[in-house]
């Protein structure tokens, strides 16, 4: 279990949190996410093809992000705090070579017994600055 | 109640509310776990050692939260016959609802449905708004996770 589960405590409305980067993207990657994924749409792995339909180059799936989205919530929020809801919406397009970093305004806070629920509003940002997807999630944190 | 748009054929509107049939089941096992994994660079140990998943109170090696839209046989709205006049379709979005932890050795099937067709005037023209809800259910006919996506046509 991560010893660096949150506490629902620490969280106001207004908050922003950092929580973690992925990347850089490589090819590799997307060729994995690609064979597990069963999506063989060639804009994903095959440059070529890709370029041949006005593309700058491969493009990284929407899911694969929303998954590294996921991941960067569980590491953050550790062993005790459970993902109750997350989204994201594509503005862009993302290519190899991409780093991507996940921060967090919380915009709002409900107590539960036990704890209780931060609402955040997230915001992926990618090496030159730029938002491609924004997303917003629900966690569930220990008291 | 809003008029129905003409850029929305009825046949097309009246698809909304139709389902996939339930896709083949999937068993989750380590191998695709790792390959999801390393797909998007996690180090969370919970994804490749039995151990540290137990200690984090899983019954095996722990899927990834968004695992049943990677590897399990699922619809998407291409699968339901739209008939729309723009043919370029994008994702727009992604979002779950996590209701049970996944991991390996369930067994897992999707239904996938239509829940919304609707027209938009973009800044680059016409666009279609499609949206489509997967229901995700284990062996013990516990649903798990709901995802609901959208498809953007131009």
């Amino acid at each position: 279990m991560s010893p660096a589960t949150h506490v629902f405590g620490e969280f106001h409305v207004g908050q922003e949190i950092a929580l973690g980067s992925r990347g850089p993207i490589t090819t590799e990657m997307m060729a994995h996410w690609a064979a597990g994924s069963g999506d063989f749409n060639p804009i994903h792995y095959d440059k070529t093809e890709a370029l041949r339909q006005g593309l700058p180059d491969v493009i990284i799936a929407g899911p694969m992000k929303f998954a590294m989205l996921l991941d960067c919530l569980t590491d953050w929020a550790g062993g005790q705090a459970f993902v109750k809801q997350a989204r994201t919406r594509y503005l862009g397009m993302d290519t190899p070579g991409t780093v991507f970093t996940f921060t967090a305004k919380v915009v709002a806070v409900e107590p539960l017994a036990g704890g209780g629920r931060v609402m955040l509003d997230v915001t992926v940002t990618n090496q030159e600055g730029k938002v491609n997807t924004t997303g917003s999630a629900t966690l569930e944190l220990p008291a | 109640m809003t008029e129905p748009d003409p850029f929305i054929s009825a046949e097309t509107r009246a698809l909304v509310g139709a389902s996939t049939p339930v896709g083949d089941p999937r068993l989750v096992d380590r191998n695709t776990i790792r390959q999801f994994a390393d797909a998007i660079g996690s180090a969370n140990p919970a994804f490749r050692d039995e151990a540290a998943a137990r200690a984090a109170g899983f019954g095996g090696i722990a899927a990834p939260l968004s695992f049943p839209i990677y590897n399990v046989p699922n619809g998407i709205d291409r699968d339901f016959d739209l008939k729309l006049s723009v043919q370029r379709r994008v994702r727009g979005g992604d979002e779950c609802e996590f209701l049970l932890p996944i991991q390996e050795g369930d067994t897992l099937t999707a239904q996938t449905t239509l829940t919304d067709v609707t027209h938009r005037k973009g800044g680059t023209g016409d666009l279609v708004i499609s949206t489509f809800e997967t229901r995700y259910t284990n062996q013990r006919g516990e649903v798990v996770m709901v995802s609901r996506a959208t498809g953007v046509w131009r």
